[in-house]
């Protein structure tokens, strides 16, 4: 019963992609020219498809059926299938491996954090006790269930806290009849993979081939063993860090465009919508790519391309957690007042926490990166990094009496946003953004 | 960019230190086995493996419990001025039911009313009201008569 009962959320998110692959019929063919690229846009757009569905299908008070959020996602995927099946175009696509240490040892890695996921080594305490929770007991209501929300006893539960991870877990429980916990954990391999083949799609157009495919293990290796480290499995982390990823390797990596930067406004929206740290992500990633990688004239259009689908995105959830009567974490109520006293006990906690109980590893590599690759310091992942650290900091002071149990329970996984922008920064090419657009190869 | 030989030494080497601590991590964290964990937290960080006989506890009332009934599962954490993470790991663990926190007094003092079924974890409780359901290693599962 549980195995086929996993077995079918399994299948729930491999069919994920096909349900996103309706944006391959719409986005221009110049967007998209390999494999990987597809993999990740179709996968994240039929994550967000899903979650739109069930959030416009919760409002209007429906409830949720598996045909009734399929039959349009897969009317879309026909129409796509009716269109590529009649052109040679997907045909030209290719899947270039860098080189094989490269992609051996990426691989090496996300097998190792697929196991350690699936035998409980990264099980995170927080989707026991709300992520998970939420998805199983949505499913159970089929809408997001404010009853449940709204109870004063689920009140640790967090119930403003954005609702893309848990819909997703509820699209898996649909399927599988039940929410099962332990399957559930495929996600967490499932969501680094996509961040390290969208790293791998847009560093290889920034560095050599040789060096691209070093560059990809290492993020991956990292990304999975901090994670692991910090026991982030079916926590939103890793979805957080999977958005973080593609809006950084959109603004680090490719030369300006209106519809990449479209679509990496779309991934802030859906970090924004996955963790509270993904808001404050996509406002210092906006203020730092039109500051670091944009011309005085691309500067506006810029910013409001990149800002407006996480401002539209979360407008909307405030406005129906205040119709809901639902808001708690973003009308500041869970924040106490600043102290600045507490900064030496914040910044040696962090400190403590930053060394991932790997002895400093992840610092030591990239220190040795900055040294080997000698990258552009004026980045926008480089601000960006250096900035979340400050907002962190900020929070961090805005604790009870004593942060130390604050700053213990989550500065390591906040750490890791800081070393995916560090890992970004170092693979940033010398050039810059005029000189890279002109350089630029397809991938 | 050209491939040098400190660049090939530099990756390498990063890459198997990633590797070996990447192990170390794995093999530090529970034995090195292919078959899947009795519960999500059976490996976990230390301080969470405490909860896995509770998980266990939890999915086998969950088959003794009919759909949309309420219950209470009690626990020695039980209900101060707050619910405990015992209180919310149960509501998630049984989704079909509706989970009540346990009141602020010792069930035996007095049951609130409207409640199926109480689970007992590692505490022992008695009312000519409670009939045993399941005697599990961990607690009790008892139906409440009206």
């Amino acid at each position: 019963m549980t195995l086929t009962a996993g077995a079918r959320f399994v299948i729930a998110i491999a069919t994920i992609p096909a349900i996103g692959a309706w944006t391959l019929a719409l986005l221009p063919r110049r967007c998209i020219k390999s494999w990987p690229v597809a993999i990740v846009v179709t996968a994240l757009a039929g994550w967000l498809t899903i979650a739109a569905e069930m959030a416009v299908l919760a409002v209007a008070g429906v409830p949720w059926t598996i045909g009734a959020l399929v039959i349009l996602p897969v009317a879309g995927a026909l129409v796509t299938v009716w269109r590529f099946g009649r052109s040679a175009e997907f045909k030209n696509w290719r899947w270039n491996p860098c080189i094989s240490v490269g992609i051996a040892m990426t691989c090496c890695f996300l097998v190792l954090a697929a196991y350690a996921a699936l035998t409980s080594r990264a099980t995170s305490t927080d989707y026991l006790l709300f992520w998970g929770t939420k998805g199983a007991r949505f499913a159970a209501a089929r809408t997001v269930d404010l009853r449940f929300l709204r109870d004063p006893d689920h009140y640790f539960m967090h119930p403003d806290y954005p609702p893309l991870l848990p819909l997703l877990y509820s699209w898996g429980a649909l399927v599988a009849g039940r929410f099962p916990w332990g399957a559930a954990l495929v996600t967490f391999p499932w969501f680094i993979a996509l961040a390290v083949l969208t790293y791998s799609a847009g560093v290889k157009r920034a560095v050599s081939a040789w060096v691209a495919g070093m560059l990809t293990a290492c993020f991956a290796g990292l990304l999975a063993l901090t994670l692991v480290v910090k026991t982030t499995a079916g926590n939103a982390d890793p979805p957080l860090i999977l958005f973080e990823t593609v809006a950084l390797s959109i603004v680090s990596f490719w030369p300006p465009d209106t519809v990449a930067e479209w679509c990496a406004g779309i991934a802030l929206a859906g970090g924004a919508m996955t963790k509270v740290e993904g808001l404050f992500f996509a406002g210092l990633l906006v203020i730092a790519t039109a500051v670091f990688e944009r011309t005085a004239g691309q500067r506006w259009r810029t910013i409001y391309r990149l800002a407006i689908p996480p401002v539209v995105a979360i407008a909307g959830w405030v406005i129906f957690c205040i119709r809901s009567q639902i808001l708690s974490t973003y009308n500041g109520a869970a924040n106490g007042k600043f102290i600045i006293g507490h900064l030496w006990t914040v910044l040696t906690q962090m400190g403590r926490e930053a060394g991932f109980q790997v002895f400093y590893l992840p610092w030591v590599i990239l220190v040795l990166l900055v040294i080997l690759l000698k990258p552009r310091v004026t980045t926008a992942a480089c601000w960006t990094g250096i900035g979340y650290l400050l907002v962190n900091i900020w929070f961090y002071l805005h604790g009870t009496d004593d942060p130390t149990l604050w700053v213990r329970w989550s500065a390591g996984r906040t750490l890791i946003t800081v070393l995916v922008c560090g890992i970004f920064a170092v693979s940033v090419p010398r050039l810059r953004p005029q000189a890279r657009a002109e350089h630029a190869s397809p991938d | 960019m050209r491939k040098t030989q400190t660049e090939r030494f530099v990756f390498y080497g990063v890459l198997l230190s990633i590797l070996g601590m990447f192990i170390w991590e794995i093999q530090r964290s529970g034995p090195l086995q292919i078959s899947m964990p009795p519960t999500i937290l059976s490996y976990s960080a230390p301080g969470n493996r405490g909860l896995a006989p509770y998980l266990v506890f939890l999915a086998r009332i969950r088959q003794s419990l009919p759909p949309q009934s309420t219950v209470i599962v009690e626990t020695a954490a039980g209900y101060g001025s707050f619910p405990s993470s015992d209180y919310l790991i149960a509501v998630g663990q049984l989704p079909d039911q509706r989970v009540l926190p346990p009141p602020e007094h010792k069930i035996q003092l007095g049951i609130p009313a409207g409640i199926q079924f109480i689970a007992t974890y590692h505490v022992n409780i008695s009312s000519p009201r409670l009939r045993l359901v399941a005697d599990l290693p961990n607690g009790q599962l008892y139906k409440v008569s009206p």
